[in-house]
């Protein structure tokens, strides 16, 4: 019990910070939040508050690690509490060490305890067939071609200047040997382009990704389809929301609702049931959702052919 | 966060077209993409922009705004992180006003940042922030609504619970609770009430007076309440019970008894009005035999059931206005005079000629597109018979259910704040632009002769109920015009004065547009009935 | 049935609390209806295993929790704990034999005790002239000779290591009200003293002229003066700065004042009683050795109630961290303690610390120590900040806590009660952890303390008892 001579008290050494312990816990952590990183808030949310920092793997750069509340918007670079703490602004520090972290100088949350969250996926195949899927899929985007995002490049309209780009980009894409293995090259030219803080292209390239990832092996184990080098190189060309979700993609490791998407595209018997998952990712973002689903809708229609011609 | 702005001097020519250019680009920008679609969405509003781009500074987008011409030094030393908001339109004024809306949007969302006071995070440690709380709204998912309701009945609060899915075990446990130690339980699935003259919920602003009601429809309290109104008197309390409350025998009408005892017990309310439909038949016989016990004129509307004869200080209703009618006369002490139109006869048969007269031939069905629910089973009860049959979705009459329930047969009226409608949506009454696809798609169907529609004002309703319909609806007139006959749209609109979307001005733009606004939902569909009549 | 409420209702101002729908508070407000918003979050977080805990214990209608836990607060309000004189361990505590030593904190053995611990061990062994050296104490401890048991067992409670053995003088509380009786060493000072582990030749002496001098002085003091009413002390010292767990200046400060008119009238040479002054002048922490059975014995009123899920107990032996709850009997809840989050005196970081250690934590049981830190500014500069943050502390945990004390007030706080009786169910519902601060030993036996400062306690035990709770008292 401390107060063995009042005079000590004068010269007491801080050994860490003072501020009292931390009140939240984190429920899980992502997999590839670094054990110590030091940033800054860049934007706080209803439901999420958004640290840019800076990683090295598999490139420098920035990414974002967001503190969630909600486990759909969980990804291997979140931590995900029960309550989002209040009176949190853009500018304020965010440090992790030693299992907390402390924003704004006032220590938030501590991770004993906490779960990882990976964001690898279990693939399989599609209950109801892959090609009739794929065609419910198709009918659905083309309902939301009017949404701003690449829906569009799922019939023949091109309603606005990014997906007419992306059009292009996509009409050159071709198969390349990387490793022993086909990979899709070209989508590179994707990255950063279109609407969003996202921008689409990134959300279709996850999609993509996504689409491949579900042809079978769990994720994380199997090489990306889609040709790493340039893509890797493009990542300082988009917003840090851009390429925080590139980051996760190109290591297998993708988004909640991700996952919740190709798990109802797997799992549907009925187009009503592509439809209802259509749907639900319309909610999600503005367009990321449905980006994401015109990458998966992609890589079904032309993407696969590309990589495997023959399959 | 630094912004700048530019005016692109130079113009391009397109035809004889002055095309001009703003470009913001707002440095560091972590805005999440809902907010920069509204931005989006909102500078695209203004007359006179013919194009608009809001990106992240990325370098093909950037490629991409030079290929379109949108494109300065500003926007070249843009970075991935850099918000760019680039305009075209016909003036500069136009643009100063797009642009202007745009930064004011910016600036109040500050750099990203959205503070939010403290907020109690459970209902305990609300309670203990406000002592004297009285009553608790819950409208949180079904799951986890019932554990919160019985914290509230245990903390001796009243509640209303306006969650649904909810299950019947809860219910039956909650109601319990609930009459052992008095209290108010008002639900599941409870979407208007006025306690003490306050509207909770989806409810109306009604003048204060000595009329008591309890209702297990949230729309039949909301017409009934907005009718009283009308009829120039008000009410004391209007109670609602939820859907369930008199439908299940081992629910048994708990909250509807207790509401009536307390109405009778309430000096202020002079008379009772219940509104429900049809209840099981024990509960029925409990609910009569309570009213009465109170000793105080009493009204009963069980929508859908014959009426009866009145019985001792028990009367007996035939439809929602009628209820309300009889509750003011009952007040005043006067005789009810059975009425169906309030508006003189005369200007009824002008009506009639007026929206029958351009008729074709073709144009043979009716079209209910309602919001509210209670509203389209008033008006299906109405019509039913006399139309020879009216499609729903539910009707009980297998031949009746409509196959698609999107698409109309013949005679049809739509709930459209049905579940089957509302998924990933918001209710028509929230969000109008369901109902508005659906005008649209009946626009398309020449044999159409009449479109039914309620217009729900009050709390929780659209800002604009009419305002935001009134495109598709003038359209609808228009295409029925061009094929060579004539819509006829009829409307009630449920509301009062005291609401804030200014019930005149709704009225107004109806009438605008060539529209039949009528007093009250019963009014409406007779008046439609009487134009099928003659069309028929 | 009466519907009396609902017409009350109709004559009073509408005060909503909203959760759910905001829209649904703006539109009341828009009316000039105070309404409330509720920053609504499911409980336990959203952890769909706990919801389904809470759903059994709800289905169990017949259970009325909060009439228990109302009776089990009522009895730690109602307690009276009054010194009424010091003993001998062995003649005075139940159970007490010379060859069983008692500990702080839950069940513990032999060869998981923490560094600490042990040295006590030792020297409470040579104390008790069981074993001559330190070598031959250390075998004859994990001969399996001798018990151990926690303190909490004989109704007694020990700081830090909390090590009691037979020849000990304790003092004797008893709570007036129920009848029942809590035991206590007397504080040895501050430094290198037993219960930090320290087991030297001062060590032993100083312990030996405690039972010798220091004790029996004490004893006739009392005798002499009465039972002391430390119900009534410590609510007046919460009101000069002190809170009773790591603060007790003004406490002994107090005893001093009771005791000093009658040790001047005791038949024993000056010097004896100048050096009985002055060891209690010089430490601080005396008045810690009365607050803590006093505390212990008003809690324990409130134990072995049906349906209450009031914690009783609350103790760590630096190896574990252990609660019990009063509908759930003598279970221990158990998980490995933590560490403390402080600051260090010159010289120490927390490389140096031990884990959590100590039956002190009772203070926080009873609603003081760090449940009433905004009462001890003083504090708050060593465990975070500024004075607001203490306030904010205690504030917090009056959201897990039943009432409010009656007696011990805070005056920062508009002399509003401290939180009384910790509810585990709402420790899980909340997601809030009691919050204690608590001295940092050194994880060397010996050496003593070297720092201070606020702990969380394992959440597991608080998950788990709530499991074992709802295991008793849910319905399917």
């Amino acid at each position: 019990m401390f107060g063995e001579g009042s005079l000590s008290f004068g010269v007491v050494t801080v050994s860490h910070n003072t501020s009292r312990p931390p009140q939240l816990r984190v429920v899980m952590r992502g997999a590839l939040v670094p054990k110590y990183f030091s940033g800054e808030i860049r934007s706080t949310h209803r439901h999420v508050i958004n640290i840019e920092t800076a990683v090295d793997d598999p490139v420098p750069g920035a990414v974002f690690i967001s503190l969630l509340e909600r486990e759909i918007d969980m990804t291997a670079y979140g931590l995900l509490v029960s309550t989002i703490p209040g009176g949190m602004k853009p500018g304020m520090q965010a440090v992790l060490a030693d299992g907390v972290l402390a924003l704004g100088g006032e220590k938030i949350a501590h991770d004993h305890g906490a779960g990882v969250w990976d964001g690898f996926l279990e693939t399989g195949s599609f209950r109801a067939g892959e090609e009739r899927v794929r065609a419910w899929l198709e009918n659905a985007l083309q309902r939301h071609a009017d949404s701003g995002g690449f829906a569009a490049l799922a019939g023949e309209t091109d309603p606005n200047p990014f997906a007419a780009r992306a059009r292009r980009v996509l009409f050159r894409a071709q198969a390349v040997e990387r490793g022993g293995r086909q990979v899709i090259a070209g989508l590179h030219e994707l990255v950063g382009l279109g609407i969003g803080f996202t921008p689409s292209g990134d959300d279709f390239i996850s999609g993509v990704l996504l689409g491949a990832a579900a042809s079978g092996g769990r994720t994380g184990t199997t090489y990306p389809a889609v040709e790493m080098e340039p893509m890797a190189g493009q990542l300082q060309k988009t917003s840090t929301g851009g390429a925080t979700l590139l980051r996760l993609c190109l290591a297998g490791r993708f988004p909640a609702y991700q996952h919740r998407l190709l798990k109802s595209l797997r799992t549907a018997r009925t187009e009503e049931e592509v439809n209802a998952a259509v749907e639900d990712a319309a909610s999600h973002g503005e367009t990321s959702g449905l980006d994401s689903a015109t990458g998966v809708w992609w890589f079904h229609s032309r993407g696969k052919k590309l990589i495997r011609p023959s399959g | 966060m630094p912004l700048y702005t530019t005016n692109i001097p130079s113009n391009i020519t397109l035809g004889r077209r002055r095309v001009l250019k703003k470009i913001i680009v707002q440095k560091d920008s972590y805005y999440d993409s809902v907010f920069l679609m509204l931005i989006n969405k909102d500078v695209k509003q203004f007359p006179g922009v013919t194009e608009a781009v809001v990106s992240m500074g990325t370098e093909v987008n950037l490629e991409l705004l030079k290929d379109m011409g949108l494109y300065d030094d500003e926007v070249a030393n843009a970075t991935p992180n850099d918000l760019i908001i680039a305009i075209e339109g016909e003036s500069e004024d136009v643009l100063e006003d797009a642009a202007g809306s745009a930064k004011k949007m910016l600036s109040k969302k500050g750099g990203g940042g959205e503070g939010e006071e403290y907020r109690p995070t459970s209902l305990a440690a609300a309670k203990q922030a406000v002592p004297d709380a009285n009553m608790v709204v819950i409208s949180l998912p079904g799951e986890y609504a019932a554990r919160e309701v019985r914290k509230a009945l245990s903390d001796d609060m009243h509640v209303m619970l306006f969650s649904d899915n909810v299950s019947l075990e809860d219910e039956i446990r909650l109601k319990e609770m609930a009459k052992e130690k008095g209290l108010l339980m008002m639900g599941p699935d409870c979407g208007t009430a006025i306690i003490n003259g306050k509207p909770l919920c989806f409810a109306n602003v009604v003048r204060d007076g000595d009329i008591g009601l309890v209702g297990a429809s949230g729309t039949g309290l909301q017409e009934v309440s907005c009718s009283i109104e009308k009829f120039g008197a008000g009410i004391s309390q209007a109670i609602g019970t939820g859907g369930r409350d008199l439908k299940s025998e081992k629910v048994g009408g708990t909250m509807m008894l207790m509401g009536i005892e307390a109405l009778a017990a309430d000096p202020a309310t002079k008379v009772i009005g219940v509104i429900s439909k049809p209840p099981a038949e024990s509960v029925a016989k409990k609910v009569i035999s309570a009213l009465e016990k109170t000793g105080k004129p009493c009204v009963v509307h069980f929508i859908g059931l014959p009426k009866q004869s009145a019985s001792g200080n028990v009367h007996y209703a035939g439809n929602l206005e009628e209820c309300a009618g009889m509750c003011v006369a009952l007040s005043e002490g006067k005789d009810y005079t059975e009425t169906v139109f309030t508006i003189p006869e005369s200007e009824i048969d002008s009506l009639l000629s007026r929206e029958t007269e351009k008729m074709s031939s073709d144009q043979k069905f009716l079209r209910g597109l309602y919001t509210g629910g209670t509203l389209a089973d008033e008006a299906v009860i109405l019509l039913n018979d006399r139309l020879g049959g009216v499609h729903a979705f539910d009707s009980k009459d297998p031949n009746l259910v409509l196959k698609d329930p999107h698409t109309s047969e013949k005679h049809t009226i739509v709930d459209l704040g049905e579940d089957v409608f509302t998924v990933g949506r918001p209710h028509p009454m929230i969000d109008p632009s369901t109902r508005e696809d659906r005008i649209k798609k009946e626009a398309n169907d020449r044999s159409m002769a009449v479109m039914l529609l309620d217009i729900v004002l009050g709390y929780g309703s659209h800002s604009d109920p009419a305002g935001a319909i009134l495109d598709s609806l003038a359209d609808a007139k228009e295409k029925a015009a061009a094929a060579g006959g004539y819509l006829s749209i009829i409307c009630s609109i449920t509301g009062t004065e005291g609401d804030f979307q200014k019930i005149k001005e709704q009225k107004r733009k109806l009438e605008s547009i060539g529209c039949v606004v009528m007093p009250s939902n019963y009014q409406a569909s007779m008046l439609a009935l009487k134009i099928m009549d003659k069309v028929a | 049935m009466s519907v009396k409420k609902i017409n009350d209702l109709f004559k009073e101002d509408l005060t909503v609390i909203n959760m759910g729908l905001e829209s649904f508070a703006d539109n009341l407000r828009e009316q000039d209806v105070e309404a409330v918003q509720v920053s609504w979050k499911p409980p336990a977080g959203g952890n769909k295993k706990i919801a389904a805990l809470f759903d059994k214990l709800e289905a169990n209608t017949s259970l009325d929790m909060s009439r228990a836990n109302e009776e089990a607060v009522d009895r730690i309000l109602k307690g009276k704990p009054t010194l009424v004189g010091i003993g001998i361990a062995e003649e005075t505590i139940p159970g007490m034999h010379k060859k069983l030593v008692l500990h702080a904190g839950p069940p513990v053995t032999w060869d998981r005790m923490c560094g600490p611990m042990k040295g006590a061990v030792i020297g409470g062994l040579i104390y008790e002239g069981l074993a001559s050296d330190h070598k031959e104490a250390e075998k004859l401890a994990a001969s399996g000779e001798i018990a151990f048991e926690p303190c909490h067992h004989h109704d007694a409670v020990g700081p830090m290591a909390g090590i009691v053995t037979a020849s000990m003088p304790v003092w004797i509380m008893e709570n007036k009200a129920f009848g029942n009786k809590a035991y206590c060493t007397l504080n040895e000072g501050l430094g290198k003293v037993l219960r930090y582990g320290a087991n030297s030749q001062e060590v032993i002496d100083k312990l030996k002229w405690m039972g010798d001098e220091l004790a029996p002085i004490l004893t006739k003091a009392l005798e002499m003066r009465g039972p002391i009413d430390m119900k009534n002390l410590i609510a007046q010292v919460l009101q000069m700065g002190d809170e009773g767990h790591n603060r007790n200046r003004a406490g002994t400060s107090l005893f001093i004042r009771e005791l000093a008119p009658y040790l001047v009238m005791l038949d024993e040479p000056k010097e004896k009683l100048q050096k009985v002054l002055k060891f209690m002048h010089e430490n601080d922490h005396f008045f810690l050795n009365l607050s803590m059975p006093s505390a212990k014995c008003t809690v324990d009123a409130a134990k072995g109630i049906e349906g209450s899920s009031v914690i009783v107990t609350m103790a760590r032996n630096g190896t574990d961290f252990g609660i019990r709850v009063s509908g759930l009997g003598d279970q221990w809840f158990t998980a490995p303690a933590t560490m403390v989050d402080g600051l260090y005196l010159p010289g120490y970081t927390e490389d140096d610390a031990a884990p959590d250690i100590g039956d002190s934590v009772i203070t926080e049981t009873v609603g003081i120590g760090g449940f009433a830190m905004a009462a001890a500014p003083a504090i708050v500069k060593f465990v975070g900040g500024t004075p607001h943050d203490a306030i904010n502390f205690t504030k917090q945990m009056y959201e897990i806590t039943i009432k409010e004390n009656d007696t011990y007030q805070i005056p920062a706080l508009d002399f509003r009660g401290t939180p009384t009786g910790i509810d585990v169910v709402r420790i899980v519902e909340t997601d809030i952890l009691p919050a204690i601060n608590t001295g940092i030993a050194h994880k060397k036996p010996g050496v003593g303390m070297v720092g201070a400062g606020l702990v969380k306690p394992p959440e597991k035990c608080f998950f788990d008892a709530f499991e074992a709770f709802v295991e008793k008292y849910g319905r399917e």
